[in-house]
């Protein structure tokens, strides 16, 4: 799959869009400033995402997962370590401080948190595609990240959109990964649009 | 799917029978369905809040963040879910005791039958005997951490003590037995010299000097002994190998030994070995014509029994228990009171039980759990 370096200019943006407009609302609704990093974007072949070395070998990670189908299908995924997403959430909550841990309350919590930068970003790009899309309920999970193998190995993804960013609360720093796992076709219809959407800007300037 | 809600409303009665809150508003945020669980919940019936605006009762929905999460819900955007630490009570209901009902709520977006406008669906859970149940655990959990951190540091504060106490017994007892060394020779020197003859009676004052004097030494030395104990941690011990280690020695050269003891470890003290020793050192000693000892292992349900058997002259019945004391006996009287002790400190027992005339037997009772095999048996 080759990406223009305009199309990946134009997805970084959404993703951009689609964060700020999660952290912003995290902030509205924490009692802690949250502030992100610029997120990185960059489309990969899910052959390669084993070779990435995105969290350490056998690290826990708290993930919050949501399908979406439709012209539009495949699987978000949000990816927190686990240690320091406890910490994460104990930050933004204002919880005395504890055993960094994930009970229960916390991955609701977390959920939460997940679910408001997945929806961001599937916002910014349902406003591009302009067509219904359905949606489960999100999942929460913690395990290692070889999971993703599995969604890779079993959904036939033709391109996984990987977006990182990190979390800066108060002293801690906690990096979060979006996986973005297009079905077959899907990363096509996105380019498309985009570069509809381009073209329309272009003569419209 | 649920389309058209204000004409098929009889069909979400199901929703009553459920046991969490159900509500369906409008992108107006008019209630169009209320099920029976939020009834109770909330006190506010049915028909009280169909047609009425949410917002009016629960305040919160005005926030504008909920006005833009739940405006993503109304243009069909993904599920959103509320969790009970940020949003406590979403839908104010009051419990029996007055608390407030602690809530998760997951909203959906509705499809409705006009294109591309969607109600919003609001399930709550009540989480409030879980939340609870969690912070019980939390403060269980750093209750037990901090106690913990205590007890390490009160450790530490002990450990830092004996070492000083350790220090200081070591010093003395250095001292004590210089002079001690002095007394020994100026006795000497005095009956060397003839200065005394053995027939008065102060001769014999000299005499029971001597005892005294050889009393405190042997004392210094069991203080020694005793101090040692316990200093360093457990650990597992191959009782085959010292057995083997301790027969090879000069002094029991000459006996048979017998060690049935391959593949069984032992988790005790350091000073484990210096029991075994005096098992070999009081069979030469007092057993009078011991020739053979043997060591065995005999399993039973929940421990595992270390056998040495010597083939003198055994323990009379009445010194069975006495053996063990402090102070009893022809030699010194310490060696089976350190062993007991030395034993004791992971929890193994030790007993004589061999027939008088026939032999000694010791019996080292260990619990399975501080015994071993190293190896097949």
């Amino acid at each position: 799959m080759i990406v223009s370096p305009e199309d990946l200019d134009f997805l970084m943006e959404l993703m951009n869009i689609g964060v700020g407009k999660a952290a912003s609302l995290l902030n509205e609704i924490t009692s802690s400033h949250i502030r992100l990093s610029v997120p990185q974007v960059r489309i990969v072949n899910p052959s390669e995402i084993n070779s990435l070395n995105l969290v350490p070998e056998n690290e826990i990670c708290a993930q919050v997962k949501l399908d979406f189908s439709g012209p539009f299908s495949g699987t978000s995924l949000l990816v927190f370590p686990a240690g320091s997403a406890a910490t994460l959430v104990m930050t933004i909550t204002g919880e005395e401080p504890g055993a960094p841990e994930l009970d229960s309350i916390r991955a609701e919590t977390l959920k939460e948190v997940g679910n408001i930068f997945i929806n961001g970003v599937m916002g910014s790009i349902g406003n591009v595609l302009r067509q219904h899309i359905s949606y489960s309920l999100p999942e929460y999970y913690e395990d290692r990240l070889e999971i993703i193998k599995y969604f890779i190995e079993n959904e036939k993804s033709d391109g996984i959109i990987l977006t990182t960013t990190n979390f800066y609360v108060e002293n801690i720093d906690v990096r979060g990964i979006i996986f973005l796992m297009l079905d077959m076709g899907s990363l096509n219809l996105l380019l498309e649009k985009i570069e509809q959407v381009d073209t329309i800007e272009s003569s419209g300037s | 799917m649920i389309k058209n809600l204000t004409e098929t409303g009889e069909d979400l009665s199901l929703f009553d029978f459920l046991p969490v809150g159900i509500c369906i508003i409008d992108p107006d945020y008019n209630v169009l369905f209320w099920n029976r669980c939020l009834e109770n919940w909330s006190g506010l019936k049915t028909g009280e809040m169909t047609g009425s605006d949410l917002r009016v009762k629960c305040e919160k929905l005005k926030s504008s963040h909920f006005i833009k999460r739940f405006g993503l819900i109304f243009s069909g955007g993904p599920p959103d879910g509320f969790s009970s630490q940020l949003h406590k009570y979403l839908i104010p209901s009051e419990l029996h005791n007055g608390k407030m009902r602690i809530q998760h709520t997951t909203v959906i977006a509705l499809q409705t039958e006009v294109p591309g406008k969607y109600n919003a669906m609001i399930i709550c859970e009540d989480v409030t005997n879980l939340t609870n149940e969690v912070q019980a655990y939390r403060s269980m959990r750093d209750r037990a951490l901090m106690e913990l951190d205590e007890r390490v540091k009160t450790e530490n504060a002990l450990r830092i003590v004996n070492t000083k106490l350790n220090l200081m017994n070591s010093i003395t007892r250095h001292d004590i037995l210089n002079q001690l060394t002095v007394a020994i020779i100026f006795r000497d020197m005095i009956e060397q010299d003839n200065v005394i003859p053995p027939e008065k009676k102060a001769y014999g004052y000299l005499n029971k000097m001597e005892i005294a004097l050889n009393n405190i030494q042997q004392h210094i030395s069991f203080t020694k002994d005793y101090q040692d104990m316990g200093i360093k941690s457990p650990n597992w011990y191959d009782i085959a190998g010292i057995v083997d280690k301790i027969s090879r020695s000069s002094s029991f050269s000459e006996l048979e030994v017998k060690n049935g003891l391959r593949g069984y470890e032992i988790y005790a003290d350091p000073l484990f070995e210096k029991v075994i020793y005096t098992l070999f050192d009081n069979a030469v000693r007092h057993g009078k014509k011991v020739t053979r000892i043997e060591f065995s292992a005999v399993e039973e349900d929940t421990s595992i029994s270390i056998v040495c058997e010597d083939n003198g002259i055994g323990i009379p019945v009445n010194d069975k228990e006495k053996i063990f004391e402090r102070g009893f006996g022809e030699h010194t009287g310490l060696g089976l009171f350190l062993s007991r002790d030395i034993l004791s400190i992971t929890g193994i027992s030790i007993k004589e039980n061999g027939k008088p005339g026939v032999g000694a037997r010791f019996e080292i009772s260990v619990s399975k759990d501080m015994c071993r095999h190293s190896e097949p048996v």
